[in-house]
């Protein structure tokens, strides 16, 4: 998270100098042409391939409008000069595109496929927009990629990306036309994915990138993956948290806070205040440790075995500072494979700290396993019981095994349902 | 709107065909970058002659923030309606209630999908039958519509009479009806005998560059003894000379009672898909009823309302200077 501070105060500074070096007459400065390919490329116009350097071409035999359109040969994955077609066209200065409220083009391919388009993804940019599984077909068919906010695009270099790659292996061509930026004024309803998360008593979450929706002319929702810099928040409580620069910060405040984007609906709901776990009380030499900010973690996991077809639980990061905690969201049970079987000789026992978000009627209980091998076979399993918003320790015997392959966790029988558990301190000791 | 489609009488739709502007053959659209006009207030229209006898303003809500009962009444169930309509209607609040848009009061018709009594979209009609009837006048509503495929919100009038002359011999008059997925396109349609469900006569009218979800529009109707007018946005977009309709075929000449409602599929625009985002609303600011002096007829069908008192607002037995404007028209 320090790198998160400089990032800020380093942000801030540039953002003070450009406040009273740029104004207005120098930010209209940079040119809003809307055309990147028409029939040729505009002018300014760089290209950067990013997939099978050689996928690129301009054909002059097959165009939606005019005389040519750009031509992409999708390789097959064991293509040695890359195996999927990608590349960014960008401005060699910039653009500035806050008077259109959309990227568009026609795309047709030689087999039914998808592809991704999007926007930005250049340079130092804040600002991406990415489009995935864009139907493209043996029609010309128009496809709409909008801006979420276009008012934040006063400089942008990164015009247009795609990406694609084979269908069931094999290549084939897809070609696009009439790429350029367009004020359609008929999007609408621009939302954010609705996001509940855990708060804390101080420190900056990065929000990243969100899931928006941006109503097209048809009446249907074009999903997207976009910066959240694109948007500014507003807090119901500041004193808990509050929103600038695509970060979350806390100030202390318990009372649960609801970040609204200014600019779209939908909203991030900060749903809880909980301290950070208790620090372990055993020296470093004592301990072979997995995920804990106290020591230096030896072992590896991806912490989510995405076990099919019945586990629903994802996970995700928190970070903040110094600070690390793992969230599952959607939780009924979890791997926590170890990238390489853990040597526990001399170890009696693997601790976790877990804390669960939800409040929920009756009991709710987590049975935690420490396993020997991928059958699941237990070296030690115990049961504990949670309690919302409160830092349960855990403590698993090994009963004398000595190679530890991966934990589980797992809602018990009988326990009501939750959704939302925090795991932090995973150590062998 | 509402019926479904009846067997064509070939040649007078031919003929009606070449008289009449067809579906969506034409699209009146206008730029609309620049905004819809503001709308014509009520001493606009009183300028022109225009006499406010009813309004509902949905300023003021009721103590339980629903429509209120002296105005409007509830269509109900899953019946289709003739039209294969998917939803349930409800006199839920969930489904209809007061509500705010850009801090306006507004009657808010929701379409929701809930699951209510085990069918998938609950939504709302609310009608006047039986309370206000109107034989000629201006009818206006100032609205914000949903969007998305599948859902088919409609501002419109039906005789009056429906029961004992069966439709479409009892006349509909849809002022405004929008297919969800074309957000920036309505049209307007009259169904009488010869000329109903798939063969009515219609007439859109699109903006390019503007939404008819975003922000409010007006809608309206101007109905006479000659003919009917459909009007968005201060925009006459089509007229309907009642002399353009074969000997017969006119059945505008009786009173018609006003309907408000979202449907969610249907033969008219299709049904959601699993883009269409819910829950959808339809805001209105307004509903208002003008008639010419000479139209306006104490023995109308107002329900309970002493048809010699305050009439929605408008005593009927002063003139234009005694008016008694809601605050908000004022």
């Amino acid at each position: 998270m320090k790198n998160s501070i400089l990032l800020f105060a380093a942000t801030a500074m540039t953002m003070s100098s450009c406040t009273r070096a740029l104004d207005t007459d120098v930010l209209a400065a940079f040119p809003d042409i809307p055309e990147v390919f028409l029939d040729e490329f505009a002018s300014d116009l760089q290209y950067q391939a990013w997939g099978k350097v050689t996928n690129f071409s301009i054909d002059y035999n097959e165009q939606y409008e005019g005389r040519a359109a750009m031509c992409i040969e999708v390789p097959v994955p064991s293509d040695p000069e890359g195996n999927f077609a990608g590349g960014i066209f960008y401005s060699s200065s910039a653009r500035n595109l806050s008077g259109y409220d959309a990227l568009t083009f026609y795309v047709k391919s030689s087999i039914s496929a998808s592809m991704t388009a999007g926007i930005g993804n250049f340079g130092d940019t804040a600002y991406n927009v990415s489009v995935e599984n864009i139907p493209v077909s043996t029609n010309w068919t128009q496809v709409i990629i909008p801006i979420p906010n276009p008012a934040k695009l006063t400089a942008e270099q990164g015009l247009f990306y795609y990406s694609a790659g084979a269908v069931d292996g094999e290549s084939y061509t897809i070609w696009i036309d009439e790429v350029k930026y367009e004020k359609l004024g008929t999007l609408a309803h621009t939302r954010i994915q609705d996001m509940t998360m855990a708060g804390f008593p101080s420190g900056d979450i990065e929000i990243g990138e969100l899931t928006v929706y941006v109503n097209l002319p048809d009446g249907t929702d074009c999903e997207m993956t976009a910066s959240s810099a694109f948007f500014s928040f507003e807090s119901s409580a500041p004193e808990t948290a509050t929103v600038e620069n695509g970060a979350i910060t806390f100030h202390g405040g318990r009372e649960i806070a609801v970040l609204t984007p200014v600019e779209a609906g939908g909203s991030i709901t900060v749903t809880g205040i909980y301290d950070f776990a208790p620090a372990p009380e055993h020296e470093a030499d004592e301990v072979i440790s997995l995920y804990c900010d106290d020591y230096v973690n030896v072992l590896s996991s991806p912490f989510n075995g995405y076990w099919a077809p019945y586990q629903t639980t994802t996970n995700d990061e928190m970070v903040l500072g110094d600070n690390h905690v793992m969230h599952y969201g959607s939780f009924n049970f979890v791997g926590i494979v170890l990238g390489k079987d853990a040597d526990c000789t001399g170890k009696t026992h693997v601790h976790l700290d877990v804390l669960l978000q939800d409040t929920v009627e009756g009991q709710p209980q987590l049975d935690i396993s420490a396993d020997i091998n991928s059958e699941g076979v237990a070296a030690g399993k115990v049961t504990v019981n949670l309690e919302t918003g409160e830092w349960i320790p855990v403590d698993v015997p090994l009963n004398g095994q000595t190679v530890i392959h991966q934990l589980q966790l797992a809602i018990t029988e009988n326990t009501p349902a939750y959704q939302n558990i925090l795991v932090d301190n995973i150590y062998f000791y | 709107m509402k019926h479904c489609k009846m067997i064509l009488s070939g040649l007078l739709t031919l003929a009606m065909t070449v008289l009449f502007s067809s579906c969506e053959k034409e699209v009146s659209t206008a730029d609309g970058s620049d905004g819809p006009a503001a709308p014509e207030s009520v001493s606009d229209l009183e300028a022109k002659g225009w006499k406010l006898v009813w309004s509902d303003e949905f300023n003021d809500p009721t103590p339980d923030g629903r429509p209120d009962p002296l105005n409007w009444s509830y269509e109900l169930g899953n019946s289709g309606f003739g039209n294969q309509e998917l939803q349930n209607y409800t006199d839920r609040a969930e489904n209809a209630c007061y509500g705010t848009y850009d801090g306006e009061g507004c009657l808010v018709i929701s379409a929701l999908k809930d699951n209510y009594d085990g069918i998938t979209y609950s939504s709302a009609r609310l009608k006047t039958e039986g309370k206000y009837e109107f034989k000629y006048g201006r009818f206006e509503a100032r609205m914000v519509l949903p969007y998305g495929p599948g859902l088919w919100p409609a501002f419109w009038l039906l005789g009056g009479d429906y029961q004992e002359n069966e439709w479409p011999a009892c006349g509909e008059i849809d002022i405004m009806e929008n297919k969800g997925y074309q957000p920036n396109i309505v049209s307007s349609a009259l169904h009488m005998p010869g000329y109903s469900g798939g063969s009515c006569l219609t007439q859109t009218f699109g903006y390019e560059h503007r939404r008819f979800d975003t922000g409010f529009h007006v809608f309206a109707a101007e109905w006479d003894e000659s003919g009917i007018s459909f009007i968005v946005d201060g925009v006459t977009y089509k007229r309907i000379e009642k002399s353009d309709a074969p000997e017969g075929q006119w059945v505008f000449d009786h009173p018609f009672f006003i309907i408000l409602n979202v449907a969610v599929g249907g033969t008219f625009g299709g049904n959601p898909v699993d883009a269409t985002y819910f829950p959808q609303h339809m805001y209105v600011d307004y509903v208002r009823v003008y008639q010419r002096p000479e139209h306006i007829d104490p023995d109308a069908n107002r329900g309970d309302i002493d048809p010699d008192g305050a009439i929605g607002g408008w005593n009927e037995s002063g003139n234009g200077g005694d008016s008694i404007v809601p605050d908000k028209i004022k």
